[in-house]
């Protein structure tokens, strides 16, 4: 006898945990028709039986608003699981329990895996899981999902629903007359809803709600539909309003009853945390983007202007002079062709050490990031982000892919994976390469250094508003022209402010670290190479005797005149701009190499070109890495072409404007 | 040249090689070279930002409460 068991539940509520706890290695990912977005199908290994367990997307509700919604609904009324497991994430009870209302609405056989127990008693509050199972009439098992705790509890419980389904119990959550007057909403329709295979009073609830899906399935003949109206008229005139906001009130309204029954909390009702006392200046409709930006100022600030920099001269002393002295005399003493030599300490030492030497800078601004992550500030930034996007058309949701894309640009693609919508997956995708990520640092870092020494930290900050910026108004004109339609919403609760941990902190700081280090050693290193033989040698591959004969002079000189209307038309400008396509890092590492040294770097560039170029390459192309990324996850070389050139128009046209804008303005 | 520039030009030449190939076929997967997070997401099907939207709600070290 086989069994199909469905997993259901919000997004990160722990679905996929459990399903890879459930399933083991025996998973295999299945992509539904039309649907981009992964989800799974498992089989559960050494049972006695087939079972079957299917891992739907995670929604909110059964509402018919999002692809993921649809999918997961069709799923649970067309192909009728034996039993739905229903993941509820304890640590955010009230927004879980109202997709576990709408299931149970449902009437089949459910049972409840009561996830992340331990915040809660974390946070000192407790929750009465038997009288929880009372009260909804169906079995609740306490898990850990990450630990595999509870597991075999809730195997053995489902399994034992779908052999005895008769055991479920029907609970009644609403008030007596609105149950009745679905009740005779559900006797009117119940014909048609057998003939569709719907529980007639689930379908008189949708059917209240005016679902859109239901309404184009559903054949009433006039007579029912003229005594459907009257008794939905009936009910929402009674409640005052529509049939969904009704609803929605009903199954709130029931939570709210429940949770007082079930939910021991530490603090009493009203009683404000620190938390809320914190939020109340933080998020303040006037405060919380002056904060915001006095925030982020205060982090490049002290990343910038003073710790960081400091350790930062000390090893460009340490490597430029130090070491590539040391070198250089000790393969001079080994006798070493002097070709080798210069490629070893002009090439690899001087493309490498212009990169490393703003790790200390990487390391201050990724502790301080890690700092607001965890001390729970960024939930807060992204809530007030949410406010501003949605006033422009886009969802809040894709602030988060863009935080990611703060980091590393090829997460940040992947990460827009969590966006229901299918245009604003595509959209998030082609702005997340706006978001400065790691990899840009050091180009900032040497030009606002080079430049601006006296506002640098203030520059640099300028160059990050100037990618959120960019993205909001690029967004905006997608959203008009090519990718039309209403974003999807975006439910996200902050969590209390926590000291964070110094364990998470090094954690995070040494990943970032180790990634910039890595990239530095592999991708730089082999960069530096190419860099010095295309800058060596000729096109007959003589040594150039100097440089403006050289490989890179000739490429250079070619694509410079696209450059030089944005105030960088120099062949080296050009030759590093294009080698950031490999690594971003790899515009400093070959401004190093080609320039030689920060004086001539500065006699190359005014202020102005130089902001504009810093700008040019905080919009342009991303790293191959990331086209790449963009391509699998957009799924076409033809979307994929249009953002990488969209990116690069739109580098192309900020830089333009930046630099002839300046000089309008009499600024050099 | 000597013998010992030969045998650092080789060891260059290895190195380049190596370095251009992987990152090459990292690039065809859609991961940075040096990126372990990419090495988490891309190849596990985690998804950095369920991981981050947790770690935002829950404010604490996901790596106790990964979920998704």
């Amino acid at each position: 006898m086989s069994h199909v068991l469905a997993l259901v539940g919000n997004p990160n509520a722990g679905k996929t945990t459990l399903f890879n706890q459930l399933t083991g290695s025996s998973q295999y990912v299945g992509n539904w028709p039309g649907v981009t977005v992964e989800k799974k199908v498992g089989r559960i290994q050494d049972l006695d039986e087939f079972v079957e367990l299917v891992d739907l997307p995670g929604i909110y509700s059964l509402s018919p608003y999002s692809l993921e919604e649809v999918i997961a609904r069709n799923f649970l009324v067309e192909e009728k699981p034996d039993v739905i497991i229903n993941i509820v994430d304890v640590s955010n009870l009230e927004r879980n329990l109202y997709l576990t209302m709408q299931l149970l609405e449902l009437k089949w056989p459910t049972v409840i895996a009561l996830n992340m127990m331990d915040v809660v008693e974390k946070n000192g509050d407790s929750i009465d899981v038997p009288g929880l199972a009372k009260l909804l009439g169906v079995p609740i098992i306490p898990i850990t999902a990450s630990k595999g705790k509870g597991m075999k509890e809730l195997l053995t419980t489902a399994l034992y629903l779908a052999h005895n389904p008769q055991e479920y119990q029907d609970i009644d959550f609403y008030p007596p007359c609105f149950h009745q007057g679905i009740e005779e909403l559900a006797v009117i329709i119940a014909e048609q809803a057998n003939q569709l295979a719907l529980e007639p009073e689930w379908a008189a609830i949708k059917l209240l709600e005016k679902d859109e899906l239901l309404l184009q399935k559903i054949k009433l003949s006039p007579e029912e539909t003229k005594l459907a109206q009257a008794k939905i008229n009936e009910i929402t005139e009674f409640y005052h309003y529509d049939g969904e906001i009704t609803m929605a009130d009903m199954r709130y309204h029931a939570i709210d009853i429940l949770l007082q029954k079930i939910y021991q909390r530490k603090l009493k009702i009203g009683e404000k945390t620190l938390s809320d006392k914190i939020d109340a200046i933080v998020t303040n409709k006037y405060l919380a983007i002056p904060l915001f930006l006095s925030v982020m100022g205060l982090m490049f600030q002290l990343t910038f202007s003073s710790i960081g920099t400091f350790i930062t001269d000390k090893l460009d002393i340490l490597f430029n002079v130090q070491f590539a002295g040391l070198v250089e005399r000790f393969l001079n003493s080994l006798q070493v062709n002097y070709l080798v030599i210069d490629l070893i300490v002009n090439g690899i030492i001087t493309g490498m050490s212009s990169v490393l030497g703003f790790l200390p800078q990487i390391i201050v601004l990724f502790l301080f990031l890690a700092l607001l992550e965890d001390s729970g500030y960024m939930a807060r930034a992204a809530f007030i982000m949410d406010k501003l996007l949605r006033k422009i058309g886009l969802t809040g949701k894709s602030f988060i892919p863009m935080l990611v894309g703060f980091g590393c640009t090829v997460p940040a693609i992947m990460a827009a994976r969590t966006l229901e919508n299918e245009n604003d997956r595509k959209i998030t995708i082609m702005l997340s390469p706006f978001m400065s990520c790691g990899a840009r640092l050091p180009i900032y870092a040497l030009f606002a250094g080079a430049f601006f020494a006296q506002q640098k930290s203030l520059v640099i900050l300028s160059m990050y508003l100037l990618g959120i910026i960019v993205a909001i108004l690029v967004g905006l004109i997608l959203r008009k022209t090519i990718f039309q339609g209403e974003p999807s919403t975006f439910v996200m609760e902050m969590p209390p402010y926590r000291l964070p941990s110094l364990k998470s902190l090094s954690g995070h700081v040494w990943e970032r670290s180790k990634d910039f280090v890595i990239r530095a050693g592999t991708i730089i290193f082999a960069a530096s190479v190419i860099i010095w033989i295309f800058q060596t040698f000729r096109l007959d591959f003589n040594i150039a005797a100097n440089q403006n004969e050289s490989i890179f002079a000739v490429l250079g000189s070619w694509i410079s005149p696209i450059f030089g209307p944005l105030g960088f038309g120099d062949w080296r400008a050009s030759v590093a701009i294009l080698t950031g396509l490999v690594a971003k890092e790899a515009v400093v590492s070959t401004a190093g190499i080609l320039y030689g040294s920060l004086a001539n770097i500065q006699a190359a560039f005014t202020p102005l070109s130089a902001y504009a170029l810093m700008a040019f390459t905080l919009l342009y192309s991303p790293c191959i890495a990331a086209i790449a990324a963009m391509k699998r996850e957009l799924n076409s070389w033809k979307w994929t072409v249009f953002a990488v050139l969209m990116q690069t128009g739109t580098a192309w046209l900020v830089a333009f404007l930046i630099y002839q804008g300046g000089k309008l303005l009499g600024i050099n | 040249m000597n013998g010992i520039t030969w045998f650092i030009l080789l060891i260059i030449i290895i190195i380049t090689t190596w370095i251009i190939i992987r990152a090459y076929q990292n690039a065809k997967k859609g991961k940075c070279i040096g990126c372990s997070q990419c090495d988490n997401c891309a190849q596990s099907g985690t998804c950095p930002a369920e991981h981050l939207l947790k770690k935002l709600e829950q404010g604490v070290d996901t790596e106790e409460h990964h979920e998704d």
